[in-house]
């Protein structure tokens, strides 16, 4: 804390911008653009899709089930439809089939959305990638801008909770989105 | 994308006003990424084409470009809900071609762990289920179940969904004591469980409606489509691998095949609840049984190199039987190494039973077949 | 018995150990008796389980396919192999197996076989406009956006 609680802070009159003036207040009065505070609330309460592609997609449903619960972090209403949705969780192998109904969905999801990249196969390929491959698409960044990856084959649902509170710091610290 | 240019009601040569629905490849209550376009007048079902390949993983190309160790990885990835049944059925398959003998203390590991897998994938079908038919709660209950035994295999295998804990010849690691314990305990307290869901479940009077009656299978499908697994035993027939061809030892368990005569959605999800029974049933067995000495065998040729031929080893998988055809040259790369999935016959028969349901039925349906979407798709 | 009709229409029939093996019988069908041979089968209340092919142009110059019948009451798992040329036909049991139907499609898919007499031959593994038949030995797949060619640590 710059000042300690006793000892108010003097506010100039006719400070020369708002920056001077929130450098001032800020120990007191936290001062926020609204962006600001509609993202510390997006962060809280992010929808995500359900979008269970392939073994991942079992312990995402783990993660959002009795013991590890997301609804406790605000995650836990996954939407069906992706124009309900900010966040698609990419879980499991994205076939080259699949390629054009994830783009599909990407575009149905309405701004601000994110992007989450669970397990090895939607970071590079994972556990099917070899030379000359002919059936996966190797990374879902090859798609959609993906924000947090997450490795793992499976991944635990804690990870998917790691996943989760990063992105939350990610849009907390205002980050730009991509839609 | 080019539209379906079918995607518009029409007149059809009786007068019908009828329009073409697409449910998936995204869609909660598909259970993975599986396509079926539907023909509808109205809310019933004229014809259901199932359309996949949304998750083709090219595991029989990978199987030909690698050594049969190598493999190991992709039979728990070809059906993950299965995973320790199908990494171990690998594993028997190659130990039967080069007659491999494993350790009876082995054998009664991958006995407890392929049954405790069984009794885990029957829990989730349970979960999805009936979260399809609008009941959220066992959902909630069965994870819970579910992740004790989880926590079990998580124990000895390191891994809680896609298993690699089965090697040539035996097990990756011994099992302890406190590893008896645990499963013995979880026995006895599932058997609890199983009353209390046979009461939240098999009462419930929406439930009872949405699924007796339901897609129904007719006697003929059975062998045109090659019906395997709880939805053969649902139609009378007391077929199961672990008792027809006997593999690892089964042979010395004792344990019902439980059946049915229905054949509706109600008459399958009875049968897979019994099976959960009978599982634990033989898991006691195990723990009781399982005799000290080692967990793999001595002499594993370090080089597998299995005589040329045909080969073909099935498993009794979750859901249904589980066969693997495997060519081999003479040298230590399959020449041809077919996966013949359960879900893939399963779901082949499922148009047959669509036509003149209701659309609300086909969720039942399907949820009562139970596919695991990338077998289809290997 | 099953085996007496068949010896009219196979080339060759073998008896083979279950327990090494896994099925009981081998024969070795050849490509126009194949509709009569499921017949056989079909009127013995067998099931397909199977449908598979083998790429075996290098080694033999043909394509094999395996098809494999069980049945449920006293079991028995016969395994029929046909050899066809590389550019042949042959014909389709889904009149009298409808299971064969994705089966055949699936070696359409992968091989590029195509089946006379089947209602609606189409992919069903890969993109309906998709050039290629993955699981010949020489496939080679063109590049993609989807994969990285430089990263080649297999």
């Amino acid at each position: 804390m710059a000042n300690a609680p006793s000892e108010l802070p003097i506010v100039q009159s006719d400070p020369k911008n708002i920056d001077e003036l929130r450098e001032q207040i800020e120990p007191l009065i936290h001062l926020n653009t609204l962006e600001n505070l509609l993202n510390q609330a997006r962060s809280r309460s992010l929808w995500p899709l359900t979008f269970g592609l392939a073994c991942c997609a079992i312990e995402m449903m783990a993660a959002g089930a009795s013991r590890f619960d997301l609804d406790r972090i605000g995650a836990g209403v996954f939407r069906p439809s992706a124009r309900q949705a900010d966040v698609m969780i990419l879980a499991g192998t994205i076939s080259r089939k699949m390629a054009e109904p994830i783009k599909t969905l990407w575009d149905q999801m309405p701004s601000p959305k994110w992007a989450i990249a669970m397990g090895g196969c939607t970071i590079d390929g994972g556990p099917f990638k070899y030379p000359g491959q002919y059936a996966i698409v190797e990374g879902a960044d090859k798609l959609v801008p993906v924000d947090v990856y997450i490795p793992g084959c499976p991944p635990r649902p804690e990870a998917l909770f790691a996943a989760l509170f990063k992105l939350e710091e990610k849009i907390r610290a205002g980050k730009k989105f991509n839609g | 994308m080019q539209m379906d240019s079918r995607f518009q009601v029409e007149q059809d040569a009786e007068n019908r006003n009828t329009y073409y629905l697409n449910m998936g490849p995204q869609h909660p209550s598909t259970h993975g990424v599986l396509r079926i376009r539907l023909h509808l007048e109205g809310e019933t079902i004229l014809s259901a084409e199932p359309i996949i390949g949304y998750g083709h993983r090219a595991h029989e190309k990978m199987a030909e470009n690698r050594d049969y160790l190598q493999f190991l990885p992709n039979p728990s990835r070809v059906d993950y809900l299965a995973g320790m049944i199908y990494n171990i059925g690998y594993c028997q398959a190659i130990e039967r071609m080069l007659g491999i003998e494993v350790p009876e203390r082995a054998e009664y590991i991958r006995i407890m762990g392929n049954e405790l897998n069984r009794i885990s994938s029957h829990l989730l079908w349970l979960g999805t289920f009936l979260m399809d038919l609008g009941a959220f709660t066992p959902f909630l209950y069965v994870f819970d179940d579910r992740e004790k035994i989880l926590d079990i295999l998580d124990r000895i295998t390191g891994s809680r969904l896609t298993y690699c804990y089965g090697r040539f010849g035996g097990v990756t690691l011994d099992v302890n004591d406190e590893f008896l314990t645990c499963v013995s305990n979880f026995c006895t307290y599932f058997s609890d469980r199983m009353k209390m869901f046979e009461d939240l479940v098999i009462g419930n009077v929406i439930f009872r409606e949405r699924s007796i009656g339901v897609g129904i299978f007719s006697q003929d499908l059975v062998n045109q489509y090659a019906i395997s697994g709880p939805c053969l035993r649902a139609m009378g027939h007391a077929n199961d691998v672990r008792k027809d061809e006997p593999y690892g030892i089964y042979d010395r368990f004792d344990f019902d095949v439980p059946t049915r005569t229905e054949a509706d959605c109600f008459a399958r999800s009875l049968v897979r609840m019994d099976e959960m029974r009978q599982s634990v049933r033989i898991i006691q067995q195990a723990v009781s049984d399982i005799p000290d000495g080692p967990f793999i065998a001595a002499k594993v040729p370090k080089r597998i190199r299995p005589p040329e031929g045909d080969y073909y080893f099935c498993v009794e998988s979750p859901r249904g039987s589980f066969g693997m055809y495997i060519v081999s040259d003479g040298s230590d790369i399959p020449y041809r190494h077919k996966l013949r999935t359960p879900s893939f016959s399963n779901l082949s028969a499922m148009p047959a039973v669509m036509a003149g349901t209701l659309l609300a039925d086909t969720v039942a349906i399907l949820g009562s077949i139970d596919i695991v979407v990338p077998e289809i798709d290997r | 018995m099953i085996a007496d009709k068949l010896t009219s229409l196979v080339q060759d029939s073998t008896d083979v150990e279950y327990d090494a093996r896994g099925y009981n019988k081998h024969h070795v069908a050849p490509a126009d008796t194949l509709l009569q041979v499921a017949e056989v089968f079909q009127s013995e209340d067998f099931y397909l389980e199977m449908i598979t092919c083998q790429d075996r142009r290098e080694t033999d110059t043909v394509f094999r396919l395996v098809y494999q019948f069980t049945r449920l009451k006293s079991p028995q798992r016969h395994i029929i192999h046909t050899d066809i040329a590389p550019d042949a036909v042959p014909s389709s049991i889904v009149s009298l197996f409808p299971s064969a139907d994705w089966y055949e499609r699936e070696i359409f898919d992968m091989y590029g076989i195509s089946f006379d007499g089947h209602p609606d031959l189409k992919r069903i593994l890969m993109d309906e406009d998709y050039t290629g038949y993955p699981l010949l030995k020489d496939f080679v797949d063109p590049p993609t956006p989807y994969r990285s060619e430089e990263d080649a640590d297999g």
